[in-house]
């Protein structure tokens, strides 16, 4: 298998985020790698590494307000995750 | 039952909307419609545009849950949503809702549930520009979220 960086690792999820937290965060959405979390890796973990490796402003992440999808269908942030999945974060919602 | 859920940038006609509604289906009756409009003072202040995000594939597929969850408990014949997204001025559309059924009351309460849920679900967020040149995100209301309960106690 080709080693090109720009290739999705294969055990990699997408993580989309929005509005607010989208311009707090500075970035819209990325690939994260599911193998850097030892065990079944859930929704609260990739969270927690997020955290751990992007610094104390991605605590916004875990903020009681903040709505969780996980390939568009809301989610608890103990469900688990697998390769390919999209996982959203973003704030209340304020349509219509 | 037909359902209809448009996100776009573009304006919309109500009168074509409607038409549109009346020939997807045999037997309506009656054409409930709600139009969200673009204030020009939310709160005492002066709004100069609003920008509206959402998140694609997940908006329409939580707009076509909220209308079949209607469909549940109403004998409704055909729904269409359009959601306008991207810059907008005070006083422009937003969004169309249009309910038809056979008889009025399953119109008007099938549209404001669709609308009341589509508040509270559907994920858009808009983002305030004022004529002072301030802009912010929109806060969710406790009143959107008072109106699921009276769903939801019936």
């Amino acid at each position: 298998m080709a080693q090109d960086g720009d290739t999705p690792v294969k055990s990699g999820i997408t993580v989309r985020l929005f509005a607010s937290l989208r311009e707090d965060l500075g970035v819209p959405s990325f690939e994260f790698d599911l193998s850097s979390i030892d065990g079944e890796p859930t929704v609260l973990q990739v969270r927690n590494k997020l955290i751990e490796n992007n610094g104390a402003n991605w605590l916004a992440l875990a903020s009681a307000d903040i709505r969780i999808a996980v390939n568009h269908t809301l989610a608890q942030e103990s469900m688990s995750l697998q390769s390919g999945d999209e996982l959203a974060f973003f704030p209340p919602v304020t349509g219509g | 039952m037909t359902a209809h859920v448009r996100i776009c940038e573009d304006d919309f006609s109500i009168d074509l909307e409607n038409s549109l509604l009346l020939e997807r289906s045999d037997g309506i009756g009656a054409i409930a419609n709600f139009i969200g409009i673009v204030r020009n003072h939310p709160g005492d202040r002066t709004l100069q545009s609003m920008q509206l995000e959402h998140y694609p594939g997940m908006t329409e597929r939580s707009i076509h849950e909220v209308i079949e969850r209607a469909c549940q408990r109403w004998p409704l014949l055909a729904v269409s949503v359009i959601h306008r997204i991207g810059c907008l001025k005070a006083g422009e559309q937003i969004v169309y809702v249009g309910v038809a059924s056979a008889h009025r009351q399953a119109a008007f309460d099938g549209c404001g549930f669709i609308m009341d849920f589509l508040k509270t679900e559907a994920p858009f967020w808009k983002k305030e520009t004022l004529l002072t040149g301030e802009s912010n995100w929109v806060s969710a209301r406790d009143d959107d979220q008072q109106a699921l309960r009276k769903w939801q106690s019936e």
